[in-house]
């Protein structure tokens, strides 16, 4: 078997055969409805870009308040440690 | 392909780029060539016509992307078309048809013996056959399309030299084979 599939047509096909498969509204409105689907994927992405940020910016936020929290309350430990530690050495 | 056409159709492309409408003129005017090119590589109506649009949707889609590389924007059609098609191949895993005009064959060759009939067109069929694909690509751009090296070269992503090999290699296995002497001038 070769390589190739060879066909022998008797003459080219004629302009007007050809002419009925012309249709450049069809292309334009294909055109028109990919850049469409592009611009809505576009926007998709930018928000989910957006709501990631978002998201993150929150949980940092979050995440710093308890560590302020935590902080706040080590030096409350400390502190009342500290007066006990010292009242019971007056004693 | 005169210095003037080449300017005209730049300007095209440009208004092409801010608005799509204007591209129509181009389409119309390389359709039909795309389409037998396509169309010799498939030999299916309906398929040569799905990939004639999508080819004309892909320059469309990337009118941005084109610059002027010293060929004339057909070159560029014509390489869409051409990845098209073996894209096409790919998918189906098939061996690639080309369905070749017999008019067209009898134009190029010049009978060296007198009988020139239907045995040798068979001979000429089975000798097609096994030449490798992308000598037949390069055979096909060069005596149906008429183009020259340098934009065979383009189409195919390749040199000018190694488009010119590929043709030089199958047309002396023809003219080995076939004592036939072909209307060629490249």
């Amino acid at each position: 078997m070769g390589r190739n599939e060879i066909r022998l047509r008797r003459q080219k096909m004629s302009s007007g055969r050809i002419a009925q498969h012309r249709n450049y509204g069809e292309i334009m409105a294909r055109h028109e409805r990919d850049i469409k689907i592009r611009r809505t994927v576009r926007v998709f992405l930018y928000f989910l870009i957006i709501a990631f940020l978002l998201v993150l910016f929150i949980m940092v936020k979050r995440w710093e308040q308890k560590q302020g929290k935590v902080k706040e309350k080590t030096a409350w430990v400390l502190k009342s440690n500290g007066s006990t530690f010292t009242s019971a050495k007056t004693h | 392909m005169s210095e003037a056409e080449i300017q005209h159709e730049y300007a095209v492309l440009e208004k092409s780029r801010k608005n799509p409408k204007a591209f129509g003129e181009l389409y119309e005017k390389y359709f039909d060539r795309i389409f037998q090119y396509v169309f010799r590589q498939t030999d299916d109506e309906e398929l040569t016509a799905d990939l004639c649009s999508q080819t004309f949707l892909i320059a469309l889609k990337n009118l941005d992307r084109y610059e002027f590389r010293g060929v004339p924007f057909s070159a560029w059609l014509y390489r869409i078309a051409s990845n098209e098609v073996n894209k096409h191949y790919r998918k189906l895993k098939k061996n690639k048809v080309f369905s070749i005009e017999e008019l067209r064959i009898r134009e190029l060759i010049e009978q060296t013996e007198t009988d020139w009939d239907e045995e040798i067109i068979q001979r000429l069929m089975n000798y097609l056959k096994d030449l490798p694909t992308e000598m037949l690509e390069v055979l096909e751009l060069r005596f149906f399309e008429d183009r020259d090296f340098k934009d065979i070269a383009f189409i195919l992503g390749i040199t000018e030299s190694g488009a010119k090999m590929r043709a030089y290699r199958a047309l002396d296995r023809l003219r080995k084979n076939f004592n036939l002497r072909i209307k060629y001038n490249g």
